[in-house]
């Protein structure tokens, strides 16, 4: 049982000196600026910020020129390959480059299974997008005609980003404090004590939460951080309690035993989700949703 | 045992004693529920210690479902509590707490209370205190995220120093002066919207910045008219009014500079010019004169090196008899084969301005007193004159340092006197004393002008007066109250048995107006020019001489 002192100085240390991503920082809340609508920052800058770091323009032009998108010519502009494959796409494709780098140069223990890691982070990322699409669409449960305690704000895609980043905190406790983190992962192998309730009885704090200060730090939007912050209590959700209800709901989806892509969702998961959503149906979209990812080796992109 | 003694223990809080006093009276009806109340007991006390030792790991009693469920609300609320008051510590937005009634606002109030103190420091750190504008790192930042959301927009950066601050807080006082700089602001404010950044860089300078022009020629009429704004307020002081004096340099984004730290700069730089030439003016920052002042910081090192490997020549020029053309003795005159330094004034200047002239001096002074040393039989009777930068040498005991034949190389030596000495008394104490010592001459330099005058002349009495050129220039068409002056001059040197120069002869006419006027010896291009050899007078030029003298007498 270490005192709260302690996680408070762990948090100021990891903002202080955060991990660095082979890009500016800025550009993610530009990213995020930038596709909303009404906004005053430019493509331009969007491009200009890209175009610092050699590996976004690599992997942006090497998307733009894959087979994904079946141009017939090459494309070597960054500004073109950036139309072409779209703004959201660049966002997603600047996260998962700054995630694999930063989990690539973490230093991560040994027991610390990278593969697994990102397998469970792309489940959820797929099927957060699901529910989404399901429950915050035109006739969803929590769509725009919901009540405003249960109306879904988040979009398919940024979703998918939240289920993506929402267990980063493992990775910045696994590498700044990898003594907890084997006491942690000690203390929970049978499942029967989750991991966040280990560390919550550690130091009162868990990976969502540091995972959230430093989303915050590198000004994500709170739709994104509240969801992680809270995505193992989203009763405790002041704002933004729909979300973090969903990416609960999508992370126990993804733990399911015997594999996330076969049968109806599970009652824990379930539990997040809205009372009188279709649980069959979205257990059905999940799992062609997911079978789907498999087969484009959609697991495989960032791997 | 019995009920009784159970009870007692139990109010104590003695939980073992009451339980073990309930069990071992089984019989009695109420035993088992008193049991199972003491249990319940134990464990919320349990439960409750934990809590208030901070502890949430723990897990309320089921013991006591009732008493339970609010237990587990307010370790809910504990929990949530602590949470966000982690994040909080974190910088994570705190969001309102709104369960806990009176406790909420008190919370709430003081969460607030902490944005503000971040806020103001944050606020602070950005911001001057007396004007609330930017700072200046702040506003460099300002203008590159600017920069960043339009870069395809032409932007311009002014710098403006108010030129007549000191002298309203002089003048007027310094309150007078801080509602100036009030006003001034105000002044500035007139031009602010969202694409315009104000700061405040120095004490009494300010920087603009104006973006998303679509072409040079507005983004410069924007300085103009800002500049004519400010030129045309006029401050009401208590005392007076007062209008704002101030200089402008202006640099474009992106003809200048593609950032902003180097377009600050730059503005900086080019109201620094316009402070030093040209107040009150406006001007756009000019790449070569920036050029050649960087040049000049090149030089510094080039300075250092000089001295240390005295990369350093004379060139002498003949000063000559005007009674029979023979040449009386030669200036010294300093020179650099370095690129660096085309002229000997460059090298004074910066000299100067790095503080180094003691060390320039010292290293002349070895050289010229190293140099006659070699050649003093080829100089025969003829002098050397030599500037003197300071009077620092002009002590036998410095020279003694300098070289073993001093006493020798002195007789040769006429010292000239140019420094701009802060107390007259003291150099001419010190050149009396000097006189009595060593048998080398003093000569006065540029007589006439600056320090070097009448005043000088009376003090130290010398034995030779070089008259400046400025007198010489001309002479034989200047006013008569001009060479009146001159011939005057001349007859006290005379009667004082002082010789006199004539500086700057570059024309027939002067050299022969000179020699009209009783001059004893001459120096200029007409006569000859410094060469670093010894040379002889061309005999054409003796012959003329001879042959003025002659018709002067």
């Amino acid at each position: 049982m270490q005192s709260q002192k302690e996680s408070r100085l762990f948090l100021q240390k990891l903002l202080q000196c955060p991990p660095e991503l082979p890009f500016d920082p800025k550009l993610l809340p530009m990213l995020f600026a930038v596709t909303q609508e009404g906004s005053h920052a430019s493509l331009r800058s969007v491009t200009a910020l890209i175009e610092q770091s050699p590996k976004l323009v690599t992997r942006v032009l090497t998307v733009a020129n894959s087979a994904a998108f079946g141009l017939e010519f090459k494309v070597s502009s960054l500004q073109r390959a950036i139309n072409i494959i779209g703004l959201r796409e660049v966002r997603l494709l600047v996260l998962m480059v700054g995630m694999s780098s930063f989990i690539r140069e973490a230093k991560l223990p040994k027991t610390f299974d990278a593969a697994a890691f990102w397998q469970h982070l792309l489940q959820v990322a797929g099927i957060a997008r699901i529910f989404a699409e399901h429950l915050g669409g035109e006739d969803g449960i929590c769509g725009p005609e919901a009540a405003e305690g249960d109306r879904l704000i988040i979009t398919p895609d940024e979703a998918y980003i939240a289920g993506l980043l929402h267990d980063v905190g493992k990775v910045f406790l696994a590498a700044g404090r990898p003594d907890i983190w084997e006491e942690v992962t000690a203390a929970t192998p049978g499942e029967s004590l989750e991991c966040f309730e280990a560390e919550n009885a550690f130091w009162h704090m868990d990976h969502a939460l540091i995972g959230a200060a430093v989303l915050h730090h590198w000004k994500l939007p709170l739709i994104l951080t509240e969801a992680i912050n809270l995505h193992h209590a989203p009763e405790l959700a002041s704002t933004f309690q729909m979300e973090a209800r969903l990416i609960a709901a999508a992370d126990c989806a993804a733990r399911m035993p015997n594999g996330a892509a076969a049968g109806p969702l599970n009652g824990k998961s379930l539990s997040f989700l809205p009372q009188g959503c279709d649980a069959a149906s979205l257990g059905a979209a999940v799992a062609t949703g997911l079978a789907q990812a498999a087969d484009a080796g959609f697991a495989s992109l960032e791997a | 045992m019995d009920i009784e003694t159970g009870l007692d223990n139990l109010l104590r809080g003695q939980f073992d004693a009451a339980l073990a006093a309930f069990e071992s009276c089984g019989q009695h009806p109420a035993a088992l529920q008193l049991c199972k109340l003491t249990k319940a007991c134990a464990d919320i006390t349990f439960y409750a210690a934990a809590l208030s030792e901070g502890d949430f790991s723990v897990h309320a009693p089921q013991s006591c479902p009732a008493l339970s469920a609010h237990l587990e609300n307010l370790h809910a609320k504990l929990k949530r509590l602590a949470r966000q008051l982690l994040m909080f510590s974190a910088g994570y937005p705190m969001p309102p707490v709104n369960d806990l009634g009176d406790l909420s606002e008190g919370l709430n109030f003081l969460v607030n209370q902490a944005q503000t103190c971040k806020r103001q420091v944050e606020h602070d750190q950005n911001h001057d205190v007396e004007t609330g504008l930017l700072n200046r790192k702040s506003f460099i930042r300002g203008v590159r995220e600017l920069l960043q959301t339009q870069p395809g927009k032409f932007g311009l950066l002014f710098s403006c120093g108010l030129d007549n601050l000191k002298y309203i807080n002089e003048t007027h006082g310094y309150d007078c002066g801080d509602l100036y700089i009030g006003k001034v602001v105000d002044a500035l404010r007139l031009c602010e919207n969202d694409s315009v950044l104000l700061a405040r860089t120095a004490g009494n300078e300010f920087a603009v910045f104006a973006h998303g022009f679509d072409d040079e020629e507005s983004a410069l009429r924007f300085a103009q008219d800002n500049r004519k704004t400010l030129l045309n307020t006029t401050i009401e002081l208590p005392s007076a009014n007062v209008r704002i004096r101030a200089s402008w340099g202006v640099a474009v984004y992106p003809s200048d500079a593609m950032t902003g730290d180097v377009l600050m700069n730059y503005a900086s730089h080019a109201m620094f010019e316009v402070q030093n030439f040209n107040r009150g003016t406006l001007m756009r920052f000019n790449p070569e004169i920036y050029r050649a002042k960087a040049n000049i910081l090149s030089r510094q090192e080039r300075l250092d090196e000089l001295l240390e490997s005295h990369l350093l020549r004379f060139a002498f020029q003949p000063i000559v008899s005007l009674k029979d053309g023979a040449i009386y003795g030669y200036e010294a005159l300093m020179r650099s084969p370095m690129a660096q330094f085309p002229s000997p004034l460059d090298i004074l200047q910066l000299a100067e301005s790095q503080s180094k002239l003691p060390q320039l001096e010292h290293l002349t002074f070895k050289l010229i007193f190293d140099w006659i040393g070699e050649n003093i039989d080829a100089l025969g009777g003829r002098k050397v004159f030599f500037n003197a930068i300071s009077a620092q040498y002009l002590d036998v005991d410095e020279l003694r340092k300098l070289h073993p034949r001093h006493e020798e190389i002195s007789r040769n030596m006429v010292f000239e006197i140019i420094e701009t000495a802060n107390s007259e008394e003291n150099l001419a104490s010190k050149i009396h004393t000097f006189r009595q010592q060593a048998s080398a001459f003093i000569a006065i330099d540029d007589f006439g002008c600056a320090h070097s005058n009448a005043l000088r002349l009376l003090n130290i009495s010398p034995e030779i007066l070089k008259v400046d050129s400025f007198f010489i220039r001309a002479v034989h068409k200047a006013p008569a109250s001009k060479r009146a002056f001159l011939a005057n001059i001349l007859l006290y040197c005379r009667t004082k048995g002082i010789l006199t120069v004539a500086e700057g002869v570059e024309t027939p006419e002067e050299l022969a107006s000179v020699m009209e006027l009783g001059f004893d010896l001459a120096q200029g291009f007409y006569l000859a020019r410094p060469e670093f050899s010894l040379q002889e007078m061309r005999p054409e030029l003796v012959d003329e001489i001879v042959a003025l003298a002659r018709k002067t007498s």
